[in-house]
Formats: structure tokens, C-alpha cells, sequence
């Protein structure tokens, strides 16, 4: 539900105040009230009450006070480096401070972190003091693109908090500022001595995230610190109305309101897109990667994992088999790791997957069955799925004797130990 | 009369309203925070960023924010902090722009030091960038009138590291 759909139908305090400013305007619904601009849910999801009760647009409510470039302020680097909350190449980490009950960090404290341009063409300047001529700079004054409403200044003002790589003795000023609810110095070259401006709690800009359960597990992980790295963008809605989800620089983080947020990166996000990603046959990621000292690993979904070892390749199982091969154990039971992804019988009337202790096969519609040992070697020989056997109508059986049996829609397997 | 905290000091002179504090630092995440001077030629407000945010607004053109802010030990006399003394302030240094928020007609100089075993940002603000020839000589005498005591003897006498 997204947050103009909540406050459409909810009697929170916020509806309610949206009601009764409506109902000032006549006769106007809560949601065509508040329905006037592309950008209204996001602006209610980030400050509903200063969006409602003060006249602005939903744009300006997004990029808070002070967002355009006769604000003296200086851009989001996200603005200027295509939704990357980063420092722009030829830009470094040069200082930092902090403002206090950010609704951006959900009312904790929110780190303003400046991006410097280095001096690249010359260093003259340098002899007076820390910055180079503007000459020199990496980058030119200009301010944010029109189609933004973060129209901060980029690249103009000659300034330096001073905290971080300060073996930089000589920069140029400010191109740009990274922000995060996590201290720099956890995750840059950064000491850690926090100097104060309460000024800029509130200013944002739309390509940075928001609060809420993406936002919290990105800072438990790290955040700009962590395997995700920095945010590409804003939080998106899946499209499914079930998700949400942010994409950084090393992976992404989806929610849902069954899953919680999961982060979700390397090889297991890839086969997971491959996939279908959450509109795939996987679902949503209900837990994070679970690494193992051999260094094998799985990620489980809604409905299904993505695992690896180092004696096979990274695979995808998921639907009637995966059912299967989790209700005999899994990675941990006679089957253990899938050798690769799941494919179609060659008949087309069914699917099935080769794991290490043997394989899992289902008609369509049907249970699956595994095949193992040597009656899988006999079934193997004869022609698998489309062969004198057909598809498994039981799991294979060892029988007291050590006589294996497996069942099969044109006959049973029998194999005695030899 | 003296203002004096934290090893920092400054005279304290009619017209201007000088204070020196030290925020309260949040040790569960691991910081540390240190003495920062702020003298103005009007009064400070209680809500202030440390390097002059909602002072700098408010300036007419006449006044000037002085924020002496000081920073760890270990970046004393490197890099950045490499410049030795405190420095000499004079007009040529002042720019409109050299501020972390640009306002119209105001003007600032920054410069970072180490003085004594301690590494410092200097930072003037002046109401007026028109004005910088009268108010600079102001803020010269104003800076010189500050005293940091030396790291060693601060350390001796229990001070603040």
C-alpha cells in the first residue's frame, strides 16, 4: 500500500488533519486533495504534516527547505552523479557534520558528508591557504539540473569541514554532499569528531532514500559501509504491490510486508534475477546469504533458494522440486547441493534438477520424486525422463536387503546389492 | 576579563558576545569532540552550527562571526593541519564564496593550523564582503586576543586531551 493509498484510507492523525484542510477547500476528496502531483506520495511518506499544513509543492516537500541554488547550499551528489550517493570521480571525502532528529534517518541523526574537487589542472592558491584557485578545480560551479528540484549549488563554494583525508593538504571547495544515518567515520577515511549544523536535517533531494525497513537494515548492515555500498536511487515499488525495494552499487535491498527487508547481492542476486527476480518463481528473499566456513552458501525465498560450493555451480531451486529436495534435507540431506539451475524434461511434460546425491523429477502438476544411487544410474542408461521408464512415481527406496527400488510410471527399477 | 575554557581563551570585549563549549560527545558511536571557540558582534543564538550556521544568516553587514574549532591530535601538524601558528588574517583572504552556505553580501576566510600541539580551523565570517577593509582590522584584533595553552601543559594540569 503506498503511503497516499494509507493516508487516503486511514484514520491516522495525518488523514485525519488531511480531512479537515480538504473539507476547508470544499468539496474535495482526501485523495483528490491530495492527488495533484506525481510526487505527492512521496512527499507524505517523507513529511506528511509539513507537506499538508505548509504551502509548497511535493517536489519542494521531498527536497526540504532551502533547495535551490540562490540557497547558498551545495548539491546532493546523487543529483550530479546519475542517483549515485557517492563522491563524483575527481571528487573526494573532505569533511562531515551532523544534524540532529533527521526524518530522513528516522528522527536519529542525520551525516552530511562533503565532496571536494581536487585541484587537477594546477595548484596555484595552495601557498595562501587549503584551496586551490578555482581554476584548477575538478569541476565548474553550476548548480542542479532544472528536472530536479535539488537546484543546490555544485561545484561553488570554497569550504572545508576538515575532518576526513587530511593528508589532502590543498583541495578545491565543495562540488557535492553525501549523505547517511551512519557515522563517516565507520565507512570513509574520516576521523571521528562530529562538528554540528541542525540547519539541514530536513534537506533531501528525490534520488536519496528514505526512512523505513530498507533504509534501518541498510544501516545495520553498514550502510555506505557495507557490501551494498552506496544507493543508486530512491526506494521503488516493485511494481507487484506487494515490494519495495532500493538498488546500491554492490546489490539490493527488497521488502515486503511477510519477508521484512533482505539484502541481496553477488552471485545469489544474480541468479536470482535471472531468474524472474520477485516476480519470479523465487518470490522475495525471506532471509540473507548464510555463509559457510567451506565457503558454500544459500539465500532462501519465499518460495525456494539460491545456493553454491565450492564443488558446484550456483543454482536456482525452487517449486515442486525444491519442495521435494528441502523435505529430504536439503543441502544437508542425501541430495546436498544442486549441481545447476532446474530445466524442462525433454518431453516437455515435466521438469527436474541434478543435485550431487542424485537427481529430483515431477511431471507437471504432479509431486516430484528423487532418483538416487544406482537405480538413478539404470534410469540414467535407459533414457531418463523420455526413456523405457518415464517419470519417478516415488522417491527410490532402499529396502532392508540394501536392494534398491525406485517406482516409475512404465514400471519399477529394482536393483540388488551386488 | 578572560573568557577561558579548555585551554582556549579570549579577551572578552564590549560589543562582543564570546563563548567557548564543548558538545557533548556520543561515546556509543564512538565520538570524540573537542573545545570550539564562537565570538560575535552580535548575540549568538543558542541553536548554532558549530561553524557558524544560524549566525552567518542573521549578520548585518557591520558584524563578523569568528569560530575557532579544534580537531584531534592525531592530524596536528600534518597535511591539512600542516601550516604552524595561528594565522594572520588579512582582506585578500575573504571571498563571498567561501562559506559551506553561500549568503549574499557576507564574505569568509578559513584556515586550518596547529598551534601548540593542537590542530584548529579558523573560520571569520564578515557581515559585509564591501566592508572587509574595516571589519577584517576588527576581527585581527579580536583573533589576536586568542590564547591556546600548549597540548603538554594542558595534559600536566588534567586538562581536556
Amino acid at each position: 500500500m503506498s503511503a497516499l493509498d494509507r493516508i487516503t484510507r486511514e484514520a491516522s492523525p495525518s488523514a485525519r488533519l488531511v480531512d479537515r484542510l480538504a473539507r476547508r477547500l470544499g468539496a474535495v476528496s482526501r485523495r483528490g486533495f491530495l492527488a495533484r502531483t506525481a510526487v505527492v506520495g512521496s512527499a507524505l511518506a517523507v513529511d506528511p504534516r509539513g507537506y499538508v499544513l505548509t504551502p509548497r509543492r511535493a517536489y519542494s516537500t521531498i527536497c526540504g527547505p532551502a533547495n535551490t541554488a540562490a540557497s547558498g547550499y551545495s548539491v546532493f551528489c546523487c543529483t550530479v552523479n546519475k542517483g549515485v550517493n557517492a563522491c563524483p570521480p575527481g571528487t573526494f571525502t573532505a569533511g562531515w557534520w551532523k544534524a540532529a532528529d533527521s526524518s530522513w534517518c528516522c528522527g536519529g541523526y542525520r551525516y552530511f558528508i562533503d565532496c571536494n574537487a581536487t585541484c587537477v589542472s594546477c595548484s596555484s592558491g595552495c601557498a595562501g591557504d587549503h584551496l586551490c584557485d578555482r581554476s584548477c578545480w575538478s569541476c565548474s560551479c553550476g548548480h542542479g539540473s532544472k528536472a530536479t528540484c535539488d537546484q543546490r549549488r555544485h561545484c561553488c563554494n570554497a569550504f572545508r569541514y576538515g575532518q576526513c583525508n587530511t593528508h589532502v593538504r590543498c583541495s578545491g571547495g565543495v562540488a557535492c554532499r553525501v549523505v547517511s544515518c551512519v557515522p563517516p567515520y565507520r565507512w570513509d577515511n574520516c576521523a571521528n569528531v562530529p562538528l554540528f549544523d541542525n540547519a539541514t536535517a530536513e534537506q533531501s533531494a528525490p534520488c536519496l532514500q528514505g526512512c523505513g525497513a530498507i533504509l534501518r537494515r541498510y544501516d545495520e548492515l553498514g550502510a555506505n559501509g557495507s557490501s551494498l555500498g552506496a544507493s543508486l536511487g530512491p526506494e521503488r515499488a516493485v511494481g507487484d504491490g506487494v515490494g519495495r525495494h532500493v538498488e546500491y552499487r554492490g546489490g539490493s535491498i527488497y521488502w515486503t510486508s511477510r519477508t521484512g527487508a533482505r539484502a541481496i547481492h553477488g552471485a545469489a542476486r544474480s541468479a536470482w534475477l535471472r531468474s524472474g527476480g520477485p516476480r519470479g518463481p523465487l518470490g522475495y528473499p525471506t532471509v540473507e546469504r548464510v555463509t559457510r566456513p567451506d565457503s558454500s552458501w544459500e539465500q532462501r525465498f519465499q518460495h525456494g533458494v539460491v545456493c553454491d560450493s565450492p564443488r558446484t555451480r550456483t543454482s536456482v531451486v525452487h517449486g515442486t522440486v525444491y519442495r521435494k529436495w528441502a523435505a529430504l534435507g536439503g543441502i544437508r540431506g542425501r541430495l546436498g547441493y544442486p549441481r545447476r539451475d532446474g530445466t524442462n524434461g525433454r518431453d516437455g511434460r515435466g521438469r527436474g534438477q541434478v543435485f550431487v546425491g542424485g537427481q529430483v523429477w515431477a511431471r507437471s502438476g504432479k509431486p516430484a520424486f528423487a532418483v538416487t544411487g544406482r537405480v538413478l544410474a539404470r534410469w540414467l542408461a535407459d533414457g531418463a525422463e523420455t526413456g523405457r521408464w518415464g517419470y519417478p512415481t516415488a522417491d527410490v527406496r532402499v529396502l532392508a536387503d540394501g536392494t534398491q527400488r525406485g517406482t516409475f510410471e512404465k514400471g519399477t527399477i529394482t536393483v540388488r546389492p551386488s | 576579563m578572560l573568557v577561558s575554557r579548555f585551554g582556549l581563551s579570549a579577551a572578552a570585549r564590549p560589543g562582543w558576545d564570546t563563548r567557548i563549549f564543548r558538545r557533548v560527545a556520543d561515546t556509543a558511536l564512538g565520538e570524540v569532540t573537542h573545545p570550539v571557540l564562537h565570538a560575535c558582534t552580535r548575540a549568538l543564538p543558542a541553536e548554532r552550527g558549530d561553524l557558524g550556521g544560524g549566525v552567518v544568516e542573521v549578520l548585518r553587514p557591520q558584524d563578523v562571526f569568528i569560530a575557532l574549532v579544534e580537531f584531534g591530535s592525531d592530524v596536528v601538524g600534518h597535511g591539512l593541519f600542516g601550516p604552524q601558528g595561528v594565522p594572520r588574517l588579512a582582506p585578500s583572504q575573504f571571498g563571498p564564496d567561501r562559506l559551506q552556505r553561500v549568503v549574499p553580501g557576507r564574505s569568509a576566510a578559513q584556515h586550518f593550523f596547529t598551534e601548540g600541539g593542537r590542530a584548529f580551523c579558523l573560520f571569520v565570517v564578515l557581515g559585509s564582503h564591501a566592508r572587509r577593509m574595516a571589519l577584517v582590522p576588527r576581527a585581527v584584533q579580536v583573533v589576536g586576543g586568542f590564547a591556546i595553552t600548549d597540548r603538554a601543559t594542558l595534559l600536566a594540569s588534567g586538562g581536556m586531551p
